[in-house]
């Protein structure tokens, strides 16, 4: 799992609070493409457009898993690359049954398909960011919900193996914790969700317990993430946050996801001064200890919140350092916002795109 | 003296301009509005015999009056049969829309964009997504104005600013009333019954606007706001809890006093952060809402018949009957100690004083008006584009027709092309609605249109 997929925890979190609402009315544009027979229609042409060509044997679907597992900037190689992990996954046919599992089970198959499902985690979280903040198409809405349940089927087969392992390995466990926060982040019924937080914030007590330090310190860092938005009477604790989140950078201090979660939890709690340190340490990351999408996005967010506390050219520091990598990397996604039902896209006045404006 | 001289005439050539030259157009009861539209000079008014319209009218002149004529039940109804997509658009300033009944459209009912000094009064609108829908304006009165069946909002103003909302009745929309990325707005008399949610007061992710501050909304009904929210299941309003009197997500200073909240079966008013609804996406918003005052106003029966997502998520709680549901980390609001109401959520806050009331505030308003700037051709496809074409197209995939990206493909350096097929389009794909002929944009924006899509739009 790369280390912006740590992030989904928030997400889901806010997701679980607040579901979506029932089905549509008929009427307008968007209702009726929310029609059975027109959403039947594009799911079956998103199926046809999803597909993977077909690769078989272990070693062909692994390497095809390893050769674009990371590729966050295009959602269809990494779909394809993740299903081609736990195509690989299945043939190992590792048994489901703990006591055959302990016995059986080589190290090496257990890093593997932990890193199977790691990948599943950063793909949820890719697609998570290809749903539009306003409105998207039928086409785009087929796609990504087809895509979503695809991925999840694949990562509870996974999950049903690597389950048997959870009480005897922390890193299991907090994988775990950390599916269940992403794999219910979109298309799930809110009861789903909120059972789906509820585990995983008793999985990750129990891991934290154990050693905080697992997996670089992802434990603190997701349940510091779902303490820093529940409210107050469901359980939060913004300070309990800000202790966890603190933790987890001590671990991982060039982890730029927690950053960006440190940084909005003081400025959350208008601890201006902590978060302007911590942003000056985060511009002086070096972009290749990242997934290179990852550090645009996170540079573009932590750009925004250094504005958010009053460092401008902080900012533009991180600005320029993000269209360096862009330029130099144009496969990347920028993440353009575009206009849909009246809203988002370019100031129709001053034609700049709300990237630019500051 | 040469000053006073110039001056005078000044004031002379402005009345004249706006009155003594001002002609008053009639459109025959059926005829077409848009021809009428079209021939109408700046301070013109023209008055709509009551009759039935199946058009989209679109006005770009300033001082433009488009008022409809009433005679009894018989209005000037403008009719989008389920087919067109905006009743009337307006990016004219000094518009007036008076006194219209606006009913079958898919998109818009009744929308002005970039158009100051803006009065939208006494019209009726029925159905579409938006119902009234200002945005980018400055300046602006919605006043007197029926509004019922929104997907949406029912009045919506969007990236607006001094812009009094009052006297308007908003029933059996997913949002009776919201204000959305707005400054300095007033919301006042409104009677806002049996939508899923009042009165929303948001600030929006992705938007070119980044913030909203100094909202007041006082002296409305807000009752029974409990209707299943009907919002398209991929629109951002589908989120909106239903059962909700006030929702405030996001923006800052804001004042919500002698009001009347009741019967709304989840919660009278409830605050939240945008990290609450998972719209914390866009870095340069302040998502926390901050100064939130409730004060002075009337209570009755909210929270005592909670469901749906925010009884799940309350249950825990085993609390009901909540008049302030507070979720988030803003700061400075307050309650009146008074007004001995049940919150959750506000450990935060504190207690209101008696100069917090805005209970005079009589306008949201600039004094003599805001600027008038003319816009240029680049700024007028700019938005109509944002008004018009994004009703039926996404960006980067199929909405109600293709792609912008796919027809930037089609039409690469071929505008006239592009406008060519706006005028006259043909069906071209089984299963599409056939797109209606944008004909009424006049030659001029449709070029500006062709040129923004061809060449600006995500370059």
């Amino acid at each position: 799992m790369t280390r912006n997929g740590k992030t989904v925890a928030l997400l889901a979190t806010c997701a679980a609070l607040l579901g979506t609402a029932l089905a549509a009315q008929t009427g307008s544009v968007l209702s009726d493409l929310e029609s059975e027979e027109v959403r039947a229609r594009y799911r079956a042409e998103a199926a046809e457009k999803i597909a993977c060509p077909r690769i078989e044997g272990y070693d062909a679907l692994m390497a095809a898993f390893e050769k674009n597992a990371t590729s966050k900037w295009d959602r269809a190689a990494m779909g394809c690359a993740t299903e081609y992990g736990a195509r690989a996954m299945d043939e190992l046919s590792l048994p489901t049954n703990l006591i055959w599992a302990v016995a059986t089970f080589r190290t090496g198959n257990i890093e593997t398909h932990l890193e199977v499902l790691g990948a599943h985690l950063d793909y949820f979280e890719v697609l998570d960011q290809s749903y539009s903040a306003h409105y998207q198409g039928v086409e785009l809405a087929a796609e990504l919900g087809l895509r979503w349940e695809q991925a999840r089927e694949r990562a509870e087969g996974l999950m049903a193996r690597i389950d048997p392992l959870v009480s005897k390995l922390n890193e299991a466990r907090l994988l775990r914790a950390a599916y269940l926060l992403a794999s219910t982040l979109r298309e799930t019924q809110t009861d789903a969700q909120n059972a789906a937080v509820a585990t995983a914030v008793e999985d990750l007590q129990i891991a934290i317990g154990e050693n905080p330090e697992a997996l670089d310190g992802l434990g603190p860092l997701l349940l510091g993430q779902v303490l820093a938005v529940l409210p107050e009477f469901l359980g939060g604790d913004i300070l309990a946050a800000i202790a966890l989140l603190e933790q987890a950078h001590a671990l991982n201090p060039t982890d730029l996801s927690v950053h960006h979660t440190l940084v909005e939890a003081y400025l959350g709690e208008r601890e201006t001064d902590k978060a302007l340190a911590l942003l000056k340490q985060a511009v002086g990351i070096d972009p290749v200890a990242e997934n290179l999408q990852d550090y645009v996005d996170e540079m573009k967010y932590l750009g925004g919140l250094a504005l958010r506390a009053g460092a401008p050219e902080l900012a533009r520091q991180m600005g320029e350092q993000r269209a360096t990598v862009l330029a130099a990397h144009q496969q990347l996604d920028p993440r353009k916002e575009m206009a849909a039902l009246g809203h988002g896209g370019a100031d129709p006045l001053t034609g700049k795109k709300p990237e630019d404006l500051n | 003296m040469k000053t006073l001289s110039t001056l005078h005439g000044a004031v002379l050539a402005s009345l004249l301009s706006s009155t003594a030259l001002a002609a008053e157009l009639t459109v025959p009861s059926g005829g077409s509005i848009q021809d009428v539209v079209n021939q109408a000079a700046p301070g013109d008014t023209i008055l709509v015999e009551p009759g039935i319209y199946h058009q989209s009218v679109y006005v770009d002149k300033p001082r433009i009056t488009l008022r409809g004529l009433r005679d009894g039940d018989n209005w000037a109804l403008l009719d989008g049969e389920m087919k067109l997509n905006d009743g009337i658009i307006a990016s004219g300033h000094s518009i007036v829309i008076d006194g219209f009944r606006v009913t079958g459209y898919k998109g818009n009912g009744i929308m002005t964009q970039g158009a100051n000094n803006f009065e939208i009064s006494n019209n009726y609108v029925e159905g579409a997504f938006y119902g009234i829908f200002p945005q980018f304006g400055r300046n602006g009165l919605v006043i007197g104005n029926t509004v019922t069946g929104a997907e949406d909002a029912g009045i919506y103003v969007g990236m607006s600013d001094n812009v009094d909302v009052i006297d308007n009745v908003a029933f059996g929309n997913v949002m009776g009333i919201e204000f959305e990325n707005t400054r300095n707005a007033l919301m006042a008399g409104n009677h806002v019954y049996d939508n899923a949610a009042g009165i929303t007061l948001t600030l929006v992710p992705g938007l070119p606007v980044k913030d909203a501050y100094s909202q007041v909304i006082r002296d409305n009904r807000i009752i029974g706001n409990n209707h299943v929210n009907f919002a398209p299941a991929s629109s951002i309003a589908a989120g909106v809890p239903s059962g909700t009197g006030i929702l405030v997500v996001g923006p800052d200073n804001i004042t919500i006093e002698n009001n009347e909240i009741a019967d709304n079966d989840n919660v009278g008013v409830f605050v939240a952060d945008l990290i609450t609804f998972g719209m914390d996406s866009d870095p340069k918003l302040d998502p926390y809402s901050d100064g939130v005052r409730v004060m002075g106003n009337t209570w009755r029966g909210n929270g005592e018949n909670m469901n749906g997502m925010l009884a799940e998520m309350l249950a825990a709680t085993g609390k009901t009957g909540i008049e302030v549901l507070a979720m988030g980390k803003g700061r400075d609001s307050c309650v009146l100690p008074g007004d001995g109401i049940d919150t959750l959520g506000t450990r935060r806050w504190q207690d209101c004083l008696g100069d917090n009331s805005v209970a005079g505030f009589a306008t949201a308003r600039l004094e003599g008006g805001a600027e008038e700037p003319e816009y240029t051709l680049e700024q007028k496809g700019r938005l109509t584009y944002l008004a018009v074409c994004t009703g039926c197209h996404a960006y980067d995939s199929v909405l109600h027709g293709p792609s912008m990206q796919s027809i930037q493909a089609i039409y690469d350096g071929d505008p006239s092309g592009m406008v060519g097929y706006i005028t006259d389009p043909v069906r071209k794909r089984e299963g599409f609605p056939e797109m209606p002929p944008q004909t009424y944009l006049g030659e001029e924006t449709l070029d500006a249109i062709a040129s923004y899509i061809l060449e600006d739009l995500g370059k």
